[in-house]
């Protein structure tokens, strides 16, 4: 049976061999560049290895150490406290804005589309170099601004443990807004306008319009922005890199910097691995559980 | 039998220089260095403007620096691939181990001198008798202060740990700041785990014995001393809890608010990058040694320094080695080095230089800021923090647990411990 598939299968690529062509070079790419690389993760993850020489074999020693190591955790609950803090609030916001701007009554619906994107086409670096300026303790326009204008004493947004997440949150969410915004206007255009208007017959207002016709045809759309989030949030590296470094102490530093420190600072490359597995495992679990919530819906 | 004579002298005076001309000629090709990007913008200008593209017209040198924290995975990235390129690695006291460890240099003891290297710093680099590169910069703490308001308050410079409280009261009675430690951490040369490795230095203790175990919160150690001292000094009146590199520090110096600082050396570029020279708010800034901490201790530490290997893969090794020598073991490599761009090393012959031939510092009212860094070195014995291949992340650790000590949030001693078990596990995993 099992020698009849294989010849099934051969068959079929001799057969479309030239659809199997054109697709062979992404095909190539993909297994050298994403799936080989994965691989070799998982595999160094079970070893030692400072870059230089060969890996030592440690079983899963790494991953002993990981659970029991006290920065692991940390990042691990910072990067939670960005995930439930950026995600559901901005797709709300998002989701919400995107029905505002689908409105005939918006005038001027181009130029909100561009303000609203605008943060998301500049490079995350060039965002989080500018919020640093701008949220510098002294001398930064945020607390010029807010001295002058309300009286209120500099805010250590940068340097002090209680204000980093805040800060880092705020510029996170701040440079994608737009883009999760402008993927639930596009899913909104496809909503037939007839429900809507029958909704406005039997006299249902813009809210229950909203709750009762939009948010529910929205879901598969939602779901998937859920899901990119989650693994935007998950591989979250520039921002509290370049505000924070991830500090004060450890106060904002995300599983993905950490795992870039082990790597690339320390040279604890199986170590780092170790930090990779985790992370995926972590990504396909949360995207998993949201898919079949959604799916429940 | 005259004539004899001078034929044989003759001939040996020019076989002699048709040797040197030989030995010039014969070191050609590419030699490349790679390392901090100030430090090599300043390798670079010094080669370009020193005797040496005519002394060896066939070498061509090139430096490439990276910002402080990537240099190094370039050079582990680049020696992992196999690349012969840099060929000369220069390397912070933070990795130089690391380095070591791999065996990813060669020794270099054929061609030095080591009584013409400061001792303290040299052992880094020194195993088994064999050393391994030249002292490109040792980097010890100073103590800067406002000589106008010292003068005007009757101060002399502190000498003890003692003195030097006692003065910082009185500065703080009169509504200045002696020193400035910022709380959440700190960044590059104001780094609080640098300042604290300055101070376990100074107390004669370490964070890693030489044997590699780790001693940072055991009596040989002193690291719980360290910790208290910088707790005391973080919590003493006369202490501003600003990032002295940070413009609001450098604010609060224009307003006269600052009246000394104990930090590393290197502070000196931030001002000159920071102050407009001749800005009247200035204040008359002057570089002093700082008090000892223990009775008849050394009146400085250094948590870093940079030296200068030779990578094992280059394939331009003999002219690698002349390039290297002149930018760590050379008078004029050293003390343009030093004149021109601020980086003092550790040769000494250099050092006894630069004490009657420092560049005037306008900034710092016309005084000779290499001479003073130079005359430190020389006379202080200046310990330098040994560095095991998990410094860098334990510098890491020691600025977490520091921040949290400097916020409450633990004791000195809870601090110490417990970044002494996480340095443990760091090098278990490394």
């Amino acid at each position: 049976m099992k020698g009849l598939q294989s010849n099934d299968l051969i068959a079929r690529i001799i057969r479309y061999r030239i659809a199997y062509l054109w697709f062979a070079p992404f095909l190539i790419l993909f297994v050298i560049f994403w799936a080989w690389p994965i691989l070799f993760s998982f595999n160094l993850s079970l070893h030692k290895w400072q870059m230089l020489g060969k890996p030592t074999f440690v079983g899963l020693r790494n991953f002993g150490y990981l659970f029991k190591d006290e920065y692991f955790w940390t990042s691990f609950y910072n990067t939670l406290y960005y995930f439930l803090t950026i995600v559901p609030l901005r797709t709300f916001l998002a989701l919400v804005i995107a029905f505002v701007l689908n409105s005939p009554q918006v005038r001027w619906k181009e130029g909100f589309r561009i303000i609203y994107v605008l943060p998301y086409v500049t490079a995350p670096i060039y965002v989080a170099l500018l919020f640093k300026v701008l949220m510098a303790e002294g001398g930064g326009w945020i607390n010029v601004f807010l001295e002058q204008a309300f009286g209120i004493q500099p805010v250590p947004w940068l340097v002090s443990p209680a204000w980093s997440k805040i800060s880092v949150s705020t510029v996170v969410y701040w440079n994608g807004f737009g883009f999760y915004m402008l993927i639930l206007l596009g899913g909104l255009q496809k909503i037939p306008k007839d429900l809507y208007e029958a909704a406005a017959i039997d006299g249902a207002n813009q809210v229950r319009c909203f709750f009762r016709i939009t948010v529910p045809l929205m879901l598969p759309i939602i779901a998937f922005i859920m899901i990119i989030s989650t693994i935007e949030i998950f591989s979250l590296f520039e921002a509290p890199l370049l505000l924070t470094e991830g500090g004060p102490g450890v106060s904002s530093i995300t599983l993905t910097l950490q795992l870039w420190r082990n790597a690339f600072d320390y040279f604890k490359m199986g170590y780092a691995s170790a930090y990779a597995v985790v992370i995926f495992l972590a990504v396909v679990f949360l995207s998993a559980l949201q898919l079949k919530w959604f799916k429940s819906k | 039998m005259f004539i004899v004579v001078l034929l044989t002298i003759f001939s040996v005076v020019t076989f002699a220089a048709g040797q040197q001309e030989a030995t010039a000629e014969a070191l050609k090709g590419k030699v490349t260095m790679s390392g901090g990007a100030y430090l090599m913008r300043s390798a670079q200008d010094v080669w370009d403007t020193g005797s040496m593209p005519a002394k060896y017209p066939n070498i061509k040198f090139k430096a490439t620096g990276y910002p402080y924290l990537e240099y190094a995975k370039k050079m582990k990235i680049a020696i992992a691939a196999n690349e012969s390129d840099p060929d000369i690695l220069v390397v912070h006291s933070r990795w130089i181990q690391d380095f070591l460890a791999l065996d990813l240099v060669i020794p270099i003891t054929d061609h030095i001198n080591k009584d013409d290297q400061v001792t303290e710093a040299l052992l880094e680099v020194t195993i088994d008798d064999e050393i391994y590169g030249y002292i490109y910069e040792i980097a010890p703490v100073v103590m800067y202060y406002r000589n106008d308001i010292m003068e005007e308050m009757g101060f002399d410079l502190p000498t003890t740990l003692d003195q030097y409280f006692a003065v910082g009261r009185k500065i703080a009675a009169a509504g200045k700041y002696w020193d400035l430690i910022d709380p959440a951490g700190g960044t590059h040369v104001a780094a609080i785990e640098r300042e604290f490795l300055n101070f376990i230095t100074q107390l004669g203790g370490d964070v890693f014995g030489k044997d590699g175990s780790v001693i940072l919160n055991t009596a040989k150690g002193k690291g719980v001393e360290a910790a208290q001292l910088y707790y005391r000094l973080f919590k003493a009146d006369f202490t501003g809890h600003i990032n002295a590199e940070r413009p609001e520090g450098f604010t609060a110096v224009k307003e006269g608010k600052v009246a000394g600082n104990y930090i590393g050396y290197a502070w000196v570029h931030r001002m000159r990058d920071a102050i407009k020279e001749g800005d009247p708010t200035f204040g008359e800034w002057r570089m002093g040694t700082p008090p000892s901490l223990v009775p008849g201790g050394a009146r400085s530490g250094s948590e870093t320094g940079t030296w200068v290997f030779i990578n094992k893969l280059s394939d331009n090794k003999k002219a690698a080695i002349e390039v290297a020598k002149y930018f760590g073991h050379s008078l004029e490599g050293q003390s343009a080095l030093a004149n021109k761009h601020v980086i003092i090393g550790g040769y000494k012959p250099a050092l006894e230089y630069l004490q009657d031939h420092s560049a005037a510092w306008p900034l710092l009212g016309g005084q000779g800021v290499q001479a003073k860094i130079a005359e430190i070195l020389l006379t202080q014995k200046v310990p330098i923090a040994h560095a095991d291949p998990a410094m860098g992340e334990a510098q890491d650790i020691l600025r977490d647990y520091l921040t949290r000590m400097l916020n409450e949030e633990m004791t000195p001693k809870e601090a110490m411990d417990a970044a002494a078990s996480k340095i443990q596990k760091a090098q278990e995993l490394k």
